[in-house]
């Protein structure tokens, strides 16, 4: 119980700083995460004083990450597991690929925990720019190598109407095939925008390009799409 | 309308929109340009409906047990070092280790060389160095010594193996009447020498010379050149008589005619330029008192020799080595020219009577 606790507190102090800008917003009549109430939770303003003091512990934790310490790893595969996930799921159909290439992810981190300066502020970068590249391998492969797509997702958020649900799913069935249809870039794009929420200057960051450059892309993107969108309709 | 500006103004509408601000709202600000903007934010609005998905229990779990699996065999793998060693210092260990062993390989393999050989200059270095970085007087005596037996061996064998061959040896002159010639040896070899030389180094006879010469295969030595060595010795002067100091265990005997700059005091530092008449019987030509350095009279060349006794160049010597633990001649020769006045300031002298013999040393050395 004690363990848990301990994880659970540094879950919200990793969590808290690393995505300091990144919290979550309240959504009113707008669009609707579905995120976890702990994770939103954590996300709530916090003091700068007190948000010194979690960059420390963050970049604490990190330090006994590089050295494998069971704990501190699990702080962060557990704070940035979902971040990561959707990220993935976003681009990928399939949930059973969406959970393989999240896992590759953070196997993929241990390494660069050894190799690589990593800090606690890159660290979510680092993943998600990994993700992408992942993702990009993904369906290269999928080119060469065909499957039959899954249709029906497994993951359903529980206390929906299954007719509901159904239609939601070839809405979104739809919208997915025309996100297939961008070029990566634009993908990438849209998915660091609206699964992760990022503000334009994290993109930027992220995909180490300049603010400009981000929107004059994520506008590119967004017209393709509505373009993909009323091509399929 | 250019599409940055139309890319600002979307991400501001976006922007509004994460708020939660409606749609129509929105676009009712800018009608000029709503058009524009509808479908693209209709777009944004459906591409956020497509992130929906809660991450699965079971996969984090998953992830989670891979991620802590893979952690602990990484972990079993790197043992933990009291330092980190950058990267590439298994490489860097290596290498240095490789030079080493090059290094000492190679100096192991020179040790045989002989004059003419590839690894006979690495040979010469490592000795250099070696007297480089001895200590007292006495130390660099004894390893100039051993070199010089090293030399003399060296000549012997080119000399066995009939090579033709440059030398350079050292070792006391002596001489013996063999059959009616004189035959001269220095360090264990005989050799003779012509005329004019042979008067020279009759002045020589019983000290420490460096010798120059050409092996001629089967036909032995010719001797082209030949010097008194001069010893720099510097250190406290540890006894003083009359006669002699000793200056960190070597034995220097002090003619009346040896230039003395200074006055010597037992405990503090002197230097001498001496000529070697015994194995510890040096005969000091000048001495500076109160200085490591040697004096400036005679010019000398560290290493090795200066009085020089040429065909070209002839002077008086005269040795009388009293006690010295070698037995050797004592010899008189005496050679006339008057060129050697002309270097009578840079020449070493010898002796201790008023006869005593001035090589006529040269700042130049040898003449090759």
């Amino acid at each position: 119980m004690s363990n848990f606790c301990l994880w659970t507190g540094e879950m919200v102090r990793i969590a808290g700083w690393t995505f300091p800008n990144t919290r979550q917003r309240p959504f009113h009549s707008g669009w609707k995460y579905n995120i976890p109430s702990t994770e939103n939770s954590l996300m709530t303003g916090t003091p700068p004083t007190v948000q010194n003091r979690q960059a420390q512990e963050a970049a604490e934790l990190l330090r006994r990450a590089k050295q494998f310490e069971p704990q501190a790893l699990t702080a962060i595969h557990d704070a940035l597991y979902p971040q990561v996930f959707r990220y993935v799921s976003y681009r990928v159909d399939d949930p059973r690929t969406c959970e393989d290439i999240t896992a590759e992810v953070f196997l993929r981190l241990l390494k660069a925990l050894q190799k690589e300066d990593l800090t606690i502020d890159n660290l979510r970068a680092w993943l998600l720019g990994t993700a992408h590249h992942l993702v990009q391998d993904f369906y290269r492969k999928s080119y060469r190598h065909p499957t039959t797509p899954i249709e029906h997702h497994e993951h359903l958020p529980n206390g929906h109407n299954p007719a509901e649900e159904a239609e939601k799913n070839a809405t979104r069935h739809q919208i997915r095939g025309a996100l297939r249809q961008l070029t990566d870039e634009q993908q990438h794009v849209l998915a660091l925008r609206f699964s992760q929420e990022l503000s334009v200057h994290e993109t930027a960051r992220v995909m180490q390009k300049s603010v400009e450059a981000v929107k004059v892309l994520q506008y590119r993107a967004l017209a393709a799409l509505r373009r993909q969108l009323e091509r399929g309709a | 309308m250019k599409s940055g500006e139309t890319a600002q103004l979307l991400e501001e509408c976006l922007q509004r929109m994460q708020i939660g601000e409606p749609l129509e709202r929105i676009l009712a600000d800018y009608p000029e340009r709503a058009e524009e903007l509808r479908p693209l934010l209709e777009s944004a609005r459906m591409a956020q409906a497509n992130a929906l998905y809660l991450p699965p229990v079971s996969g984090n779990q998953r992830s989670r047990a891979q991620f802590l699996e893979e952690a602990a065999r990484q972990a079993r793998r790197q043992p933990k070092r009291a330092f980190a060693l950058p990267r590439f210092a298994p490489l860097l260990l290596s290498a240095v280790m490789l030079v080493l062993v090059a290094v000492f390989g190679l100096a192991l393999a020179s040790g045989r060389s002989l004059p003419g050989q590839p690894l006979y200059g690495m040979k010469r270095s490592v000795e250099q160095a070696q007297l480089a970085l001895s200590g007292d007087a006495l130390g660099r005596i004894a390893l100039e010594d051993t070199f010089d037996q090293r030399r003399a061996e060296e000549v012997r064998r080119l000399i066995l193996a009939g090579k033709e061959q440059p030398v350079e040896f050292s070792g006391f002159l002596t001489r013996r009447i063999q059959d009616g010639y004189d035959q001269w040896s220095a360090g264990g070899i005989d050799f003779s020498l012509s005329g004019s030389l042979q008067a020279a180094a009759g002045s020589m006879a019983g000290g420490y010379v460096d010798i120059r010469g050409f092996v001629r295969g089967q036909q032995g030595l010719e001797v082209t050149d030949m010097r008194l060595r001069l010893y720099p010795i510097g250190g406290i002067l540890q006894s003083q008589t009359e006669q002699e100091w000793i200056i960190e265990g070597v034995r220097v005997r002090l003619p009346s005619l040896a230039e003395l700059e200074g006055t010597p005091e037992v405990g503090k530092p002197i230097s001498v330029t001496a000529i070697r008449v015994g194995e510890n019987d040096f005969l000091a030509l000048s001495a500076r008192a109160g200085r490591l350095n040697p004096p400036q009279t005679p010019t000398f060349t560290p290493n090795l020799i200066t009085p020089t006794l040429t065909e070209t160049t002839v002077s008086t010597a005269t040795l009388t080595p009293q006690s010295s633990p070698t037995p050797r001649p004592i010899l008189t020769a005496t050679q006339s020219d008057d060129s050697g006045k002309a270097t009578d300031d840079d020449s070493g002298k010898g002796g201790d009577d008023d006869n005593s013999g001035k090589g006529g040393g040269d700042k130049d050395g040898y003449k090759d």
